[in-house]
């Protein structure tokens, strides 16, 4: 067998070497182009498109070009807006936001009414002196009005009828999921009409933010999916789905759901 | 490789679609670049080892190189690159984001 150059060995070795470098470096340079973008979102108060106690939306612009797709980003914060003990933190965010955005897809992939999760990542940030660890998660943007919005702003839904929101949960419920936090800020309807009052919206009904959802064992939920145990002890309560759902239907309610009676 | 995001299973499974029935937009040497319609994400199935072709994308100058946030590696058998980013192909030319750059 014929000896084989050393100096192509070296070469090829070098060549290797060299190549994973530069895939390494490329890696860097990933994760620290993906955490600035992140960083310049979270400081851009332009961008807000909404905020509770565990995290913020922000839109996710796509300049100089036309997406079919509108996409926001879900920023949890470092810590809860408020000072919360955490049985009160664990009302608004009982699960983890990685299991969040897993059982989002999960319910997305069985066609149910909710934003589509595209992409879920941690990315670090510098807040006054302290390193911290953000929670991430792009998903489609549901353009439109959250019912609370459309209640204050006096308008009505034309279309869809309430039945539909009660057949989405129904369907979200065979998957065993229970969302438990089902107040009108939590339901879009979306559409591309100007909210003003008087007006009759028309458009489709979906269903976001399952941080406080859990899965179920059984097919129908019973009041103990509904009960859980904060950290220090204590019980927490969240209402029923079918509750927030029947608050909203216009024949029980009239003036006072954002549903039209037909 | 780990990237710092992971995509959500609906979008692998519609990327992995798009390159198993669908026709790219477009083929070299180095791979195919498929395009999603629904979303603002392509990926490229390459000809050559991933290694090779970030260290490509390395190489490339400044203003055609892509940005590292609109590349991502990833560990599907149907696709090796990630492109998380809004593409259009027009006249030859790959623009993200209105800017030309070279993806392949």
């Amino acid at each position: 067998m014929p000896e084989i150059p050393k100096i192509q060995i070296a070469g090829s070795v070098e060549r290797s070497e060299e190549l994973r470098r530069g895939v390494e470096r490329f890696l860097e340079r990933m994760k620290r182009d993906v955490e600035e973008e992140i960083i310049q979102i979270s400081r851009n108060e332009r961008l807000l498109i909404g905020e509770g106690m565990a995290a913020r939306v922000f839109k996710f612009e796509l300049p100089g070009h036309p997406s079919p797709c509108r996409i926001c980003i879900k920023i949890w914060r470092d810590k809860p807006k408020r000072e919360s003990t955490p049985a009160e933190y664990r009302k608004i965010q009982f699960l983890s936001p990685d299991e969040e955005f897993d059982l989002q897809d999960d319910l997305f992939k069985k066609n149910c009414k909710v934003a589509r999760p595209v992409a879920f990542g941690h990315v670090e940030d510098r807040l006054n002196g302290r390193d911290i660890v953000r929670d991430v998660m792009a998903m489609e943007e549901i353009s439109g009005y959250n019912l609370q919005e459309i209640i204050d702003g006096e308008a009505k839904i034309a279309e869809p009828k309430w039945s539909e929101l009660l057949s989405i949960m129904t369907r979200i419920k065979k998957q065993r999921v229970v969302h438990r936090d089902l107040k009108p800020s939590n339901i879009m309807l979306k559409t591309d009409q100007e909210l003003e009052a008087g007006a009759e919206l028309r458009g489709e009904i979906f269903v976001i933010d399952f941080g406080v959802s859990r899965r179920v064992a059984g097919s129908s939920p019973d009041d103990d999916d509904f009960i859980e145990k904060a950290p220090n002890g204590s019980t927490i309560h969240f209402p029923r789905d079918v509750d927030y759902i029947n608050a909203l239907d216009p024949k029980q309610r009239g003036k006072q759901s954002p549903f039209l009676f037909h | 490789m780990k990237s710092p995001l992971r995509f959500s299973a609906n979008v692998l499974e519609e990327l992995r679609n798009a390159v198993r029935t669908g026709k790219p937009a477009i083929s070299t040497e180095q791979g195919n670049l498929f395009m999603l319609l629904s979303l603002p994400l392509g990926a490229i199935k390459l000809n050559i080892p991933a290694e090779k072709y970030l260290s490509y994308i390395e190489s490339l100058p400044s203003p055609l190189r892509p940005r590292p946030a609109h590349l991502f590696p990833s560990e599907e058998k149907d696709f090796e690159i990630i492109v998380n980013a809004a593409i259009e192909c027009l006249g030859g030319k790959t623009f993200i984001n209105g800017k030309e750059v070279k993806l392949l």
